[in-house]
């Protein structure tokens, strides 16, 4: 009866997460500088970790979160709450950002100044995505991940944190092209299938 | 013909950044067509692929970068100050404003038409009240002339035109006349009742001066004296203001009879 009501309460709180983000979106978007206040301190330790393991160098890292969370600011509006949660939308656009970063695709950079990549804009949360809180998720794709063969963790990784394309990871790692895109779609779809069943 | 099967496969590599460029470009121009189901398996791949930033070890971002951030929100410091005061607000302002000149001017419009009107009211509070007195002299005059209790008296001068008065022991006298010389600019005529009692001076009262035409009206509104022991009338030029005693000779003098 008592851990029925706690899960409950706490499924509700999940719900509440996603519900006070869109309206600390809403009033970003009124150019309320309290609300970039509480979305920073919701989410700045996620996107700093991840700009960071990308960039390797805290001095662009800070620079490229501070940019992020700017561009909230200022195209707060381009974000749609119908679609999901506010961090993955954050996550993928800091990824793309630090990635530029990396690269140092200056001129993509400077394309970017006064708005958001439209590429980027479109994040859908599949149905599972409210059922299971941050930590527990967080925890489930590391334990996901750890699970797969050594290359196949090290190709996704490649991928992920250092932009590599298929050819480039395939390159690297002295494997066939067809091998690393097996290992990293494989690898996704037990990530996904990992994720539904922490539900 | 893309079909959208062919991509099924390419979903969470696109939203990974893995393909190559020709893929890339093939998925997108698809994407491009307007394919919504293969838009939404895109956005859903995304979805999944961010969670992959869950693998990167947890850092707390300093304290000088949240600092940082919010200076540069809140830099625009005039900005805030007048969204404390939005357009709306200026345009009351500007409405007060206006409103405010608007009231002066009128304010000050209707303090000279306020002036105006109270100098009028004084000139026909005057013009009344100098009806008033004509109407009360008209009205004495009256009862005066009308009363027997009253007394003609003549004043005659030395090679001057006559003056008359009327004396009334309670009404006063009336005294009128025409064609009377005017006096220098600086001389009154005075008006002096003499009694019978030779030791007793003579009692001041009034002073008049012709109008232009040399006609005369004076009205005495009481007795200064008895007039039964009021001997007679006489008339002296005196300086003007009047004087407590007679300083000339009469010019007009009349027996009381």
């Amino acid at each position: 009866m008592l851990a029925a009501l706690f899960l409950a309460v706490l499924e509700q709180f999940r719900h509440d997460e996603q519900a006070v983000d869109a309206a600390l979106m809403e009033r970003l978007i009124q150019k309320d500088p309290r609300a970039l206040e509480a979305l920073y301190d919701r989410h700045s330790r996620a996107v700093y970790s991840l700009v960071l393991r990308i960039l390797q160098q805290a001095a662009s890292a800070e620079e490229v979160v501070q940019d992020i969370f700017l561009q909230l600011w200022r195209n707060a509006h381009q974000f749609q709450a119908a679609r999901g949660p506010l961090l993955p939308w954050l996550l993928t656009m800091a990824r793309n950002r630090a990635l530029d970063h990396l690269r140092l695709k200056r001129e993509r950079q400077r394309q970017r100044e006064d708005a958001l990549d439209p590429e980027i804009a479109a994040v859908r949360a599949p149905d599972f995505e409210a059922e299971i809180d941050r930590e527990r998720r967080a925890a489930r794709v590391r334990a996901c991940i750890r699970a797969l063969p050594a290359p196949q963790q090290k190709a996704i990784e490649m991928a992920f944190f250092e932009g590599m394309s298929h050819s480039e990871i395939a390159a690297a790692l002295s494997e066939p092209l067809g091998t690393v895109k097996s290992w990293i779609r494989n690898g996704l779809l037990r990530l996904k299938e990992g994720l539904q069943t922490a539900t | 013909m893309n079909t959208c099967s062919q991509f099924a496969e390419q979903y969470e590599a696109y939203a990974l950044g893995a393909l190559d460029a020709q893929e890339r470009a093939t998925l997108e121009a698809h994407l491009a067509s307007g394919c919504a189901a293969c838009a939404r398996a895109v956005e859903e791949a995304r979805w999944l692929v961010s969670q992959l930033a869950h693998l990167a070890p947890e850092a707390d971002p300093p304290l000088s970068l949240r600092r940082k951030l919010l200076d540069a929100v809140r830099v625009p410091k005039p900005r805030e100050s007048r969204s404390w005061f939005p357009a709306w607000a200026w345009a009351g302002a500007a409405a007060l404003v206006v409103f405010a000149v608007f009231s002066l001017w009128e304010a000050r419009r209707m303090q000279i038409q306020l002036a105006d009107l109270t100098a009028r009211l004084k000139i026909e509070e005057a013009q009344r009240q100098k009806l008033a007195e004509e109407k009360a002299l008209a009205e004495r005059t009256n009862l005066i002339l009308s009363d027997p209790a009253s007394k003609l008296v003549t004043l005659k001068a030395k090679g001057g035109p006559e003056v008359h008065a009327f004396c009334h022991p309670k009404l006063g006298i009336l005294l009128y006349g025409g064609s009377v010389p005017m006096p220098a600019s600086n001389r009154t005529y005075q008006l002096w009742l003499v009694m019978k009692d030779k030791r007793a001076k003579p009692m001041s009262a009034g002073m008049f001066r012709p109008d232009s035409s040399g006609k005369v009206m004076l009205m005495v509104p009481s007795m200064p004296g008895d007039m039964d022991s009021t001997a007679a009338l006489a008339i002296s030029e005196e300086p003007d203001g009047g004087s407590p005693q007679p300083t000339s000779m009469p010019i007009w003098v009349g027996a009381l009879t």
